[in-house]
């Protein structure tokens, strides 16, 4: 088979499954092999896709196969969604072990669509086993990264005012590697120090860590590369947990997809006469959920 | 929100003219009319924009050029989805482009060659349709 | 209030209020400007001298000249540049014998990116949007024949201006013209590139460093030669509005000269040969308007931030050509008639050059009837129309003077907004000049669409119709023989020669002025590639934020 028409495989399958159709990946759930996921969140233009490129491109060197799933923000007015991720990753584009994925938010407050996990398990069953998860960086609940991530990176720039600056809530419970990028552009050290009161010592014994870097102009990245494989051996000892949590997100978000869908299609005017007929808004509920299964 | 498929669109700039307002303008318009719209950048070649096109699996691809080099970047878009064996795809182009080579275009597979001051619904219309169709 | 304003406000509530027609609704300039009923005199603030002065003297609003037009007509500048070498070359002798003075050439998009002919990347683009150079021998062939002593050449090239000017320099000193003696003008303006047109090639401070490289060059030896045309012509067709393209453009101009400034150039040394490049569209009265802002501005802006000593410094000299943008396929011939308005602002704004566009530009290169047209509207504004008999005649319009100063108003509160974000560069690199020419162009767009913004045969008295145009196409043979030609080039020359010409280049490249080791590098026949690429080992590739 041609690599060409083994991508055309994986990206019909994607498709697939960004479209609400069910993919088993029940085997792949119970298997003691795991891909290795890392996911990267913070605010839009630090850099996650530049780091995300060039730790891919290291990887692709070492023979790796990578996969990038680069989840990008779905307007609310039009229900359109620009995927810009992929422009960054230039020099990615001609590696066969390297293989891009843009898929759109669709609203869902974590920055991450519905199905990420199966797309990941979709990757991993045509031997992908670098997996990279980049958030919208809008959402206001981005810890949903860590139900997904083996190993989440938090991203930020050293010159951004104080509001970008404060972690959003209970990301540093998640962190595990805190990445300052651009640091050629600012002072970053004062900045570091603030963050390190962040951080907390997560319950398999790792201490996040902070690293300064410039992506661009591939400063420091051996020294991330380096915590990245330091923390390897703590990622296998949570790795029966992770699963859980990938479960756990697969169940939520397909429900939620589930919802929303019926949502989209029902009409709120027919939905309130109902309720005003019973009213018993969980009676309403119950019917439009067993509807819509 | 929308989970609902959604057409998903590449715009990409082949060639090395930076004359981007156009592409832009379009990537813009079509994210308001509900796309899934990939842009791509300047100086794309051939090559990458096919490849781009497969791994994000889009149902069309629109591709702008004012140096004038159209013809060339056309046929090899043209000819590399021909040897990838991609049918899945409707191309459509856009541009300075004469009256004769649209017809050229045309019969290479190019679905449709919108010049300036068309209208971008004229456009968001012909998508529809067509990926509909499909 | 003073009695006009009293009075305004009387007849406003009585008459226009009361007119039985009313208005037909708010009007605005192209940029957005929100125009009143009529201008009276309490509008214009501020003492004439300050602000107006007279024809060449501070702040230079009326004109730069004296006597403008009176003594001297502007230059009909008209660009040409297809196919190879040879073919510009006949298209050039073609204009000089029709008494053209000035040549203007355009590249193709390789040369345009310092890409040789016989690259890959080349295929499909070479001799497509004007003449392809990779060689001194193709330098050579395309001014064969031509005495450069007594043309003044125009070069619209950027990113690799500085090598392109070097193939000229050897080219004339090859056919025994002294450096002294060259007259033309390389645009050259890169930070513009970054903005809109998007040819650049290094990242900005290398790409400024070597622009700063040419004005110091040319100070010391080409005294007669324009080492940059600083352009909002690109700016303003990729979308921008006109003030925003005169704030990006004169914001540009004045990153320019401190730089320049900074390397410890004087200024009185080359800021009398910065010259300007605009655009000229539709808003007639704005745009006369953007012209006259853009000189007051320039000349308040030089003389309190750098104290020139000599006037010419304080010149904004500019050349103006008409909107491509403003251009319609449909019904092509209407063209002819929005270039002829374009023109006139353009004349009446005081320009010191013109390139007028031809009514095909929307199929592709113009053919000979159509640039013959493009020619003839300008010699019908100058020799007919009686536009040229005195200086500025608008100046002292009440709304022209209120738009004038409005423009000026909005241009220094882009100008804040560029401070504050830390300058040009950094604009750039944050994409904020992007954004607000992708928004203004989205913007206009949506206009037009929704007919906010008529254009005629567009969305406003259309008619179906297949337009009946022939266009220029160059032949196939060009890129071959092209690429063949800079094959050969490069088997017949002695490769350590080059080598060690293309290392002191990569030594020197943030060192010092490189200008004399290009020239070397040319006269040892490196191309145009060969050289560029060497830079780019040092400094590297730009790649843009993309902003939608």
């Amino acid at each position: 088979m041609r690599k060409i028409d083994q991508t055309y495989q994986i990206s019909k399958l994607l498709t697939r499954i960004e479209n609400g159709e069910e993919f088993d990946v029940s085997e792949l759930l119970v298997s003691d092999r795991q891909p290795f996921v890392m996911g990267l969140t913070g605010p839009p233009g630090t850099g996650k896709s530049t780091i995300i490129s060039k730790l891919a491109k290291r990887l692709s060197e070492q023979k790796k196969k990578v996969a990038i799933i680069a989840n990008d923000p779905t307007s609310k007015l039009s229900k359109g969604s620009l995927l810009g991720d992929r422009i960054r990753m230039d020099e990615l584009w001609n590696l066969d072990n390297v293989y891009i994925r843009s898929v759109p938010s669709r609203g869902r407050k974590g920055g991450l669509n519905y199905f990420v996990v199966e797309m990941i398990y979709a990757f991993y069953m045509f031997g992908y086993s670098y997996i990279f998860v980049e958030t919208t960086g809008v959402g206001q609940d981005e810890v949903e990264i860590a139900d997904v991530a083996d190993l989440v990176i938090n991203v930020s720039v050293p010159y951004l005012g104080d509001e970008v600056q404060s972690i959003k809530a209970g990301l540093n419970e998640v962190t595990d590697i805190y990445v300052i990028n651009k640091i050629d552009l600012g002072n970053y050290e004062i900045y570091a120090k603030y963050l390190y009161l962040a951080i907390k010592k997560n319950k398999w014994g790792w201490e996040p860590k902070i690293v300064g870097v410039s992506a661009l102009k591939e400063k420091n990245l051996d020294e991330l590369i380096k915590l990245i494989e330091d923390y390897r051996p703590f990622y296998r000892k949570k790795l029966k947990e992770t699963v859980l949590r990938r479960f756990s997100f697969m169940v939520a978000s397909r429900l939620e997809y589930i919802v929303d869908s019926k949502i989209e299609q029902t009409s709120m005017e027919s939905l309130m006469a109902d309720y005003i007929k019973n009213k018993s808004l969980n009676e309403t509920i119950k019917k439009l959920i067993s509807d819509a299964l | 929100m929308s989970p609902t498929k959604r057409i998903k669109v590449l715009i990409a700039k082949p060639g090395l003219d930076g004359h981007d307002r156009g592409a832009k303008v379009l990537a813009r318009s079509l994210m308001e009319a509900g796309f899934d719209v990939i842009y791509t950048g300047i100086r794309q070649t051939p090559e990458k924009i096919v490849k781009t096109a497969i791994q994000e699996d889009v149902d069309v691809i629109g591709l702008s050029v004012l140096s004038g080099a159209h013809m060339y970047h056309f046929k090899e878009v043209m000819r590399l989805l021909k040897k990838y064996g991609i049918k899945d795809k409707l191309v459509i182009g856009g541009g300075i482009i004469p009256e004769s080579d649209k017809k050229k275009l045309e019969k290479l597979g190019v679905a449709a060659v919108f010049g300036p001051g068309t209208d971008i619904k004229e456009i968001v219309d012909f998508i529809k349709n067509r990926v509909r169709a499909n | 209030m003073n009695d006009f304003e009293k009075e305004y406000e009387k007849w406003y509530t009585e008459k226009v209020l009361k007119n039985p027609i009313p208005e037909r609704g708010d009007f605005y300039t192209s940029s957005g400007i929100k125009v009143k009923t009529v201008y009276i005199p309490s509008d214009v603030k501020g003492s004439y001298f300050e602000k107006l002065g007279l024809p060449g003297a501070f702040p230079f609003t009326r004109g730069i000249h004296p006597t403008m037009y009176r003594s001297r007509l502007w230059t009909i500048r008209e660009f040409s540049g297809l196919g190879d070498a040879f073919m510009t070359n006949r298209r050039l002798k073609y204009l000089i014998e029709h008494g053209e003075t000035g040549l203007s050439i355009a590249f193709d998009y390789p040369t345009l990116l310092g890409i040789d002919s016989d690259d890959p990347l080349a295929r499909g683009e070479i001799g497509k949007a004007g003449v392809a150079i990779s060689t001194l021998e193709d330098m050579r062939t395309m001014l064969d024949g031509i005495n450069l002593a007594e043309i003044s050449t125009s070069m619209t090239i950027n990113g690799p201006a500085a090598m392109l000017w070097g193939f000229y320099i050897v080219v004339g000193e090859i056919n025994g013209v002294s450096p002294a003696v060259l007259r033309g003008t390389i645009q050259n303006d890169i930070l513009k590139e970054y903005m809109a047109q998007k040819s650049f090639i290094f990242p900005p401070e290398p790409s400024l460093k070597l622009v700063i490289d040419t004005f110091e060059f040319g100070s010391k030896y080409l005294p007669q030669w324009n080492p940059i045309s600083i352009s909002g012509y690109h700016i303003r067709e990729a979308g921008a509005t006109a003030v925003q393209e005169l704030a990006f453009t004169l914001a540009n101009g004045l990153t320019y000269v401190e730089e320049a400034v900074k390397r410890g150039l004087d200024v009185d040394d080359f800021a009398p040969r910065l010259s300007f490049f605009f655009d000229s569209s539709m808003d007639f009265l704005e745009e006369i308007a953007k012209f006259r802002a853009a000189r007051r501005i320039w000349a308040k802006e030089m003389k309190s931030r750098f104290n020139p000593k000599k006037e010419r410094s304080l010149w904004l000299r500019f050349h103006t050509q008409t909107s491509g943008a403003s251009l319609t396929a449909q019904q092509p011939e209407n063209n002819i008639i929005r270039t002829t308005i374009e023109a006139l602002a353009a004349v009446l704004g005081g320009t010191q050059s013109l390139h007028t566009n031809s009514y095909d530009e929307a199929f592709g290169l113009p053919t000979e009837k159509a640039a013959m047209i493009a020619l003839r509207t300008q010699e019908i504004i100058a020799y007919e129309s009686n536009v040229t008999n005195n200086v500025d005649p608008l100046g002292g319009s009440y709304y022209l003077e209120w738009l004038t100063d409005k423009m000026e108003e909005e241009v220094y509160s882009y100008f804040d907004r560029i401070d504050s974000m830390g300058g040009v560069l950094e604009g750039i690199k944050k994409g904020f000049f992007q954004k607000e020419i992708a928004d203004s162009a989205y913007r206009l767009q949506k206009e037009i669409e929704e007919g906010k913004r008529a254009l005629i045969g567009v969305n406003l008295y259309r008619i179906d119709e297949e337009p009946d145009i022939k266009v220029l196409k160059i032949p196939e043979y060009v890129e071959t023989r092209q690429i063949k030609r800079v094959k050969e080039y490069k088997k017949n020359r002695d490769m350590s020669t080059v080598e060690s010409s293309l290392n002191r280049l990569r030594q020197k490249a943030n060192e010092e002025n490189l200008m004399p080791y290009i020239i070397e590098a040319i006269k040892n026949r490196a191309t145009l590639g060969e050289i560029v690429n060497a830079l780019k080992e040092v400094w590297g590739e730009y790649v843009e934020p993309i902003v939608i």
